[in-house]
């Protein structure tokens, strides 16, 4: 008769009872799923981003509902992270202010004169631009990309291509829309290219993403004078960001330029959306609006009628 | 309730997932380790016997979270289901103490990263700057002194009362 030993003779809830899981054939196939989605994400199959994009709008509830709870714990590690600085960031303001109180001065004088030259010059003024302020809800930062979602789409007028800044300078520009969100793709991102002036002699170039956290400069002239620490702003070539808007300051090596960004792009909380249309867009459209009806126009009409029609104060 | 407590792996694998996406304020080059955070939850319940963990829950995990980073689809699905297959080896290996088991973990966080930079390696077609990486890991690492006692009073909390049965050990 088996002898029953006291050691062998356990009260077992798991070990030994349950067998173990083993590697199963579902796996194998859901491995070759997921590097059949890496392959066509490769090769920029334009199906699955439109998928992609739609389905990250349909999760935007699900994220402006877990930033309820998610909120309290970032305002304590903000605090956490704003006490620590405390004391240097002081002593930046403090050195700060003596200088903006003296530029307040000049920029009044200088208003003046501006505001004086504009009217004897009957200058058209300057596009007032609407905006929308929205909360950042997602943020993908990572290795492939730099971009936030926000909880503002199509819904408040935004579009595509539209700015977005914050209190500190541009922070990058929409590139999709869904009804309830839209996704930023921040000045950092690899695929981010942006017409910039530098310094006082308006120097022109390209700010081109890298996706680190200071954005290189490109196409530069050879013989432009640029400094280190010389501002950096939107030139408006090109009509996709209105001219003057900040971004930052020469940084690094004159070699090998880059701006140190105004804006802190990891902690964005609230960003502003800019209603600014391209107006070149707009241009063409008319144009082609323009060249459409005066096909009709011509067939449909005698053609001193249709020439008739084209006021030249409606040319741009 | 029941259901609750069969559901709690998959809800504790989501909940980390929607906060790998969600801004913290952390700086972009340290934001890698908040993707690593559901590959503690997934090792630590494929270790588990009991515990329903399924395939196709991990390949939604990492589908979910590559949808809302706009990165490659695939790519974090292929890290968690990496994840999976060595929490699966892992599982063999016997370790009896806390410090054993930890090692055994901070083993796979290195296997899981080093896998994580090699893919995206592969996917540029040039090699990475590792050290954000590198960086990550070390910090997932602490991350996991606190998350998986965490893990563990779930996993307690949500095994289920079952009939103890007497077994004979061979010799």
């Amino acid at each position: 008769m088996t002898r029953l030993k006291d050691h062998n003779l356990f009260l077992r809830r798991t070990d030994g009872v349950a067998p173990g899981k083993r590697m199963r054939p579902v796996l194998l196939l859901l491995v070759f799923a997921a590097s059949g989605l890496l392959l066509l994400s490769r090769l920029d199959h334009s199906m699955l981003g439109d998928v992609r994009w739609r389905a990250a709008s349909w999760l935007t509830p699900v994220l402006q509902g877990a930033m309820i709870p998610a909120q309290p714990v970032r305002e304590i590690g903000r605090s956490i992270s704003t006490q620590v600085d405390l004391g240097n960031e002081l002593e930046r303001l403090r050195q700060e202010n003596q200088k903006l109180e003296s530029w307040k001065w000049r920029a009044q004088q200088l208003e003046g004169k501006v505001a004086d030259l504009e009217a004897l010059a009957k200058v058209v003024p300057e596009q007032k631009l609407d905006f929308v302020t929205s909360r950042v809800i997602s943020d993908a930062s990572g290795a492939f990309v730099r971009s936030v979602t926000i909880d503002a789409g199509r819904g408040r007028n935004v579009k595509e291509g539209y700015p977005v800044v914050n209190a500190d300078g541009l922070v990058g520009r929409i590139v999709d829309v869904a009804p309830d969100a839209a996704r930023v793709l921040l000045a950092t991102d690899l695929n981010s290219r942006i017409p910039v002036r530098i310094g006082p002699n308006a120097v022109r170039g390209i700010l081109a993403g890298d996706n680190s956290s200071r954005p290189k400069l490109i196409y530069i002239p050879d013989d432009a004078n640029i400094a280190i620490g010389d501002d950096v702003a939107t030139s408006g070539t090109g009509g996709v960001f209105p001219a003057g808007l900040r971004l930052g300051a020469v940084a690094g090596s004159l070699s090998e330029p880059r701006v140190a960004l105004r804006a802190d792009l990891d902690r964005l909380d609230y960003v502003s959306v800019l209603f600014f249309a391209d107006p070149f867009h707009d241009l063409t459209d008319e144009l082609s609006n323009r060249k459409t009806a005066g096909e009709v126009n011509n067939t449909a009409s005698p053609p001193n009628a249709s020439l008739g029609n084209a006021s030249p104060g409606k040319a741009k | 309730m029941r259901s609750l407590r069969l559901l709690m792996p998959i809800i504790s694998v989501a909940v980390l997932t929607l906060a790998a996406a969600l801004p913290w304020g952390l700086a972009a080059e340290d934001r890698f380790v908040l993707p690593l955070l559901p590959v503690i939850a997934i090792y630590q319940w494929t270790l588990d016997p009991d515990a329903w963990l399924p395939e196709w829950a991990i390949f939604i995990a990492g589908l979910t979270l590559d949808v809302l980073t706009q990165g490659p689809l695939g790519y974090w699905v292929l890290v968690y289901l990496f994840t999976y297959i060595v929490a699966l080896f892992a599982s063999r290996a016997r370790t009896e103490t806390a410090a054993g088991r930890m090692a055994l973990l901070a083993a796979a966080i290195v296997a899981v990263t080093g896998f994580s930079w090699m893919l995206a390696s592969l996917y540029f077609l040039q090699l990475l700057d590792w050290q954000p990486y590198a960086r990550s890991t070390l910090i997932t690492i602490v991350a996991a002194i606190v998350l998986v006692p965490l893990l563990g009073v779930l996993r307690f909390r949500s095994r289920s009362a079952r009939g103890i049965r007497l077994t004979r050990g061979s010799g």
